[in-house]
């Protein structure tokens, strides 16, 4: 950094420097502050100096931005004036930080002061109840809105119990900003409990599943750190980042603040021009071009490129549900059996390659089999290429493909498009209108299949999954909706019977299956919709539901308008298959697969515990007929504004 | 039971096909009781997989990961000879049930409740199926 730069300024010329999208946040909240202002007189005085807090946060915003705010010396050696941990929540600010959401924790008390002192600003605090589900709720956030979100923990307690979801979000290639706090200068520490929240190297429980980490040394340390892990960890392929706000820093106060650059964020790293050339030559010359895709895409741009892509190839696409890649009512939407007979295959950021053409069957023997013909041409544009190896194995097994080609595939598919656009002969061209018709009656024909499957059982109890999945489609689809859960426990029949046509539609799951994830990131995701109209359903198991209930506290006290329908199989079903499945194998008792692996004796009531919460509830809805109804009234909490639960007692898949 | 029959590509069905016709030509089912069935498909943990009315997950899964349980059984299941060489020596994932587990006559209950299981009904007579889209979206080829 050059001499320059590196010179304190004061508050007025760092804040300054805020972005206008974070000005346009503040100024929104004080037009609508002080609306309630002019309404409503105080009714109380704690209501007064709640209003008055919040006219000093204004005017101070407002001669921020005339560049006329003074420091002020502290009056007294019993106050604080400037405390470092306000410069530390200006940088987040600037960043575009909304949220940050937090189980309170004595390490960061003052970073949570320096977000709760001004009402009506932005980041906005969240309260939750554990910290998985902080984690959980920035990995749904961000998959729901785009942008990442932060969360504060405990060092060293805090820090245990987020681990499973930054492991999650780490897996799932989701960025967030965890923040933690410590006393570096052991001195400083008081005795008991911030020796046991205290470590020497911060990060290192949660380093195999961060992209960046530091513990900055001084306030202006913090502020690059924090600029550089943001950048880092917004490209391609994203992930989680951590940060130590050492605690003196944050509670000490300052005559002057660090000026810090404007951020600008960073382009995604795109595929080489000549492998893209190389690639639509290969894929235009195949008869039976397959594209597979799981996290290829972040908008609903990407969407629309990918649908262009694949309707000038006629190739059908292999969605592995990663995100919503692509709409499961377009014709070439198309089941993963169709790699069999592929030609060539184009995979989009695929996070496991060689689960797509090939398997390791759950037998005693597990011999792998591939899926692929001899021949097929395996073309792979991966941003995992950029991704080190580490102690955890979410990288999947090898698999060499015929043409790996290391870049970010939504940022590669515009050169994609337009390299297949020159590669294509009109000879080419006049095969697609057969090809397609080809493509639509196989979609048109396993529709029907799943429908004529979806009959089965229809009026059964207790109730079938598809049954189930069609009342919640029937409560929802009125409305802009989203699911915003894993689809994979219900035999994926939301994509087998709805139309999803839209990237907010579908989030994809936990990324590492970890159990839990469902609670929080439901929450995120809702959050994220809070004020756009969009009804977020979440199809919940109950063994999920059981790791964080908590979650739905948070949805009642922030008004998070979230259905939550419990898949209520009374089981964590998947290891009750398993289980039965290696008694069977020993030819001994599988009728015991259900020791330890179920919920029974008592059933438990999943509406009574939302409603301890606070939150409207109805179930166990045992019988097919009262479903509906009962969604229908869900659905009306939900729009109010509210979160809402569903408990349907269910068949296993 | 966890009857995981033919989690497979559609090579491996197409195949099965052919298995099933020609064991079946061997064995007709025995006369078994279906109320006793049931409860042995569900004491088992039959259902696990393939649901209480044998209905599966129909299809493959579409995506990666646990969508992919045991197929559809019920109703008309498949010849009685190749239903019970699935059970004893069990093709793919599906773990075995042998005598000691499941007697002949338990096995032959089983089969004779699948076999109880009426038709579904007709998707188009249930208005919710019937709302589902069977007319595919997108453009033709640019």
């Amino acid at each position: 950094m050059d001499k320059k730069r590196s010179q304190g300024v004061d508050r007025r010329s760092f804040l300054a420097g805020i972005g206008a999208a974070g000005a346009a946040t503040v100024a929104a909240a004080k037009s609508a502050e002080g609306a309630e202002r002019k309404a409503l007189p105080p009714k109380s005085a704690a209501e007064a100096r709640r209003l008055a807090q919040l006219e000093t946060a204004q005017s101070q915003t407002a001669q921020t931005q005339s560049g006329q705010v003074q420091f002020q010396s502290a009056p007294d050696a019993y106050h604080v004036r400037n405390p470092g941990s306000d410069f530390m929540v200006d940088c987040m600010r600037r960043l575009g930080y909304e949220y940050v959401a937090a189980i309170p924790g004595s390490t960061f008390r003052g970073l949570q002061e320096s977000v709760i002192a001004f009402p009506g600003t932005k980041p906005e605090w969240i309260t939750v109840t554990h910290e998985e589900i902080s984690g959980a709720m920035a990995h749904g956030y961000y998959k729901a809105s785009g942008k990442p979100m932060a969360l504060m923990v405990h060092n060293a307690v805090g820090t245990q119990h987020v681990a499973m979801a930054v492991y999650d979000a780490w897996a799932d290639r989701v960025p967030m900003l965890i923040l933690t706090g410590n006393y570096a200068d052991a001195t400083q520490r008081m005795m008991g409990a911030e020796w046991y929240h205290s470590r020497i190297d911060d990060a290192e429980l949660l380093r195999g599943m961060l992209k960046y980490d530091d513990q900055p040394a001084s306030l202006e340390h913090f502020g690059e750190s924090l600029m550089r892990g943001h950048g880092l960890m917004m490209t391609p392929p994203m992930g989680p980042i951590f940060i130590v706000a050492d605690q003196k820093l944050q509670e000490d106060g300052f005559q002057q603040f660090p000026k810090m650059r404007k951020y600008v964020p960073p382009t995604p790293p795109v595929a080489d021009p000549n492998a893209v050339a190389e690639i639509a030559k290969m894929l235009v010359a195949a008869k039976n071009p397959v594209i597979v895709v799981d996290r290829s895409v972040r908008s609903q741009d990407d969407v629309r490129n990918l649908i262009e892509f694949a309707e000038l190839l006629q190739a059908p696409v292999v969605d592995k549900l990663g995100r919503m890649n692509f709409p499961t009512n377009h014709y070439l939407w198309s089941p993963p059996t169709v790699v069999g007979g592929a030609d060539v295959i184009l995979a989009l950021d695929v996070g496991d390659l060689f689960g797509t053409v090939a398997e390791v069957a759950d037998t005693p023997h597990r011999h792998s089999v591939m899926k692929i013909k001899d021949g097929t041409k395996v073309i792979s544009i991966d941003s995992e290429l950029l991704v080190p190896g580490g102690n955890f194995q979410d990288k999947q097994r090898f698999f060499q493909a015929d043409l790996p080609v290391g870049g970010d595939a939504a940022a590669s598919l515009p050169s994609l498009i337009e390299a297949v656009r020159r590669a294509m002969s009109d000879a080419r061209r006049n095969e697609n209108p057969q090809r397609a018709e080809r493509l639509r009656a196989a979609w048109i024909a396993r529709r029907e299949l799943d429908l004529k499957g979806a009959a089965v059982g229809w009026d059964s109890t207790p109730i079938s999954v598809p049954r189930m999945v069609m009342e919640v489609y029937n409560a929802i689809r009125r409305y802009d909706w989203a699911l915003v859960s894993g689809s994979s426990f219900q035999g994926n029949w939301p994509q087998r019977l709805w139309d999803f046509t839209a990237f907010h539609q579908y989030l994809g799951s936990s990324g590492a299956a970890g159990v839990g994830y469902t609670c929080g990131a439901s929450i995120g995701a809702a959050l994220a919709h809070r004020s756009d109209g969009v009804i977020c359903v979440s199809i919940q198991g109950d063994g999920d539901f059981l790791m964080g209930p908590g979650f739905l506290w948070s949805a009642a006290h922030h008004r998070l308008p979230l259905l939550t329908v419990i898949h209520n199989n009374r089981a964590w079903h998947n290891e009750t298959m398993f289980v039965q499945e290696v008694a069977g194998r020993r030819d001994r008792h599988p009728e015991r697969g259900t020791i330890g692996t179920v919920l029974t004796d008592p059933n438990i009531d999943y509406a009574k515990i939302a409603q301890g919460f606070g939150v409207y509830a109805e179930g166990p809805i045992t019988s097919p007929a009262q479903l509906g109804p009962a969604l229908q009234r869900a659905v009306a909490v939900v729009r109010s504004g509210h979160p809402a639960l569903v408990d349907v007692v269910a068949q296993p898949r | 039971m966890g009857m995981k029959i033919l989690i497979a590509a559609a090579a491996i069905a197409a195949s099965s096909t052919l298995w099933y016709e020609t064991v079946a030509a061997q064995t007709t089912a025995p006369v078994g009781d279906p109320k006793h069935g049931y409860s042995v498909y569900v004491a088992e943990g039959c259902y696990e997989c393939h649901g209480y009315q044998g209905q599966g997950n129909g299809r493959r899964g579409v995506g990666g990961g646990g969508g992919d349980v045991g197929p559809t059984i019920a109703p008309q299941p498949v010849p009685y000879a190749a239903f019970i060489k699935q059970l004893r020596t069990p093709r793919s994932v599906m773990p075995p049930y042998s005598t000691n587990i499941l007697s002949d006559k338990d096995a032959a209950d089983i089969y004779a409740y699948l076999s109880s299981i009426p038709a579904a009904k007709d998707p188009q007579t249930i208005p919710l199926l019937k709302s589902v889209n069977t007319a595919p979206a997108g453009g033709s080829a640019k």
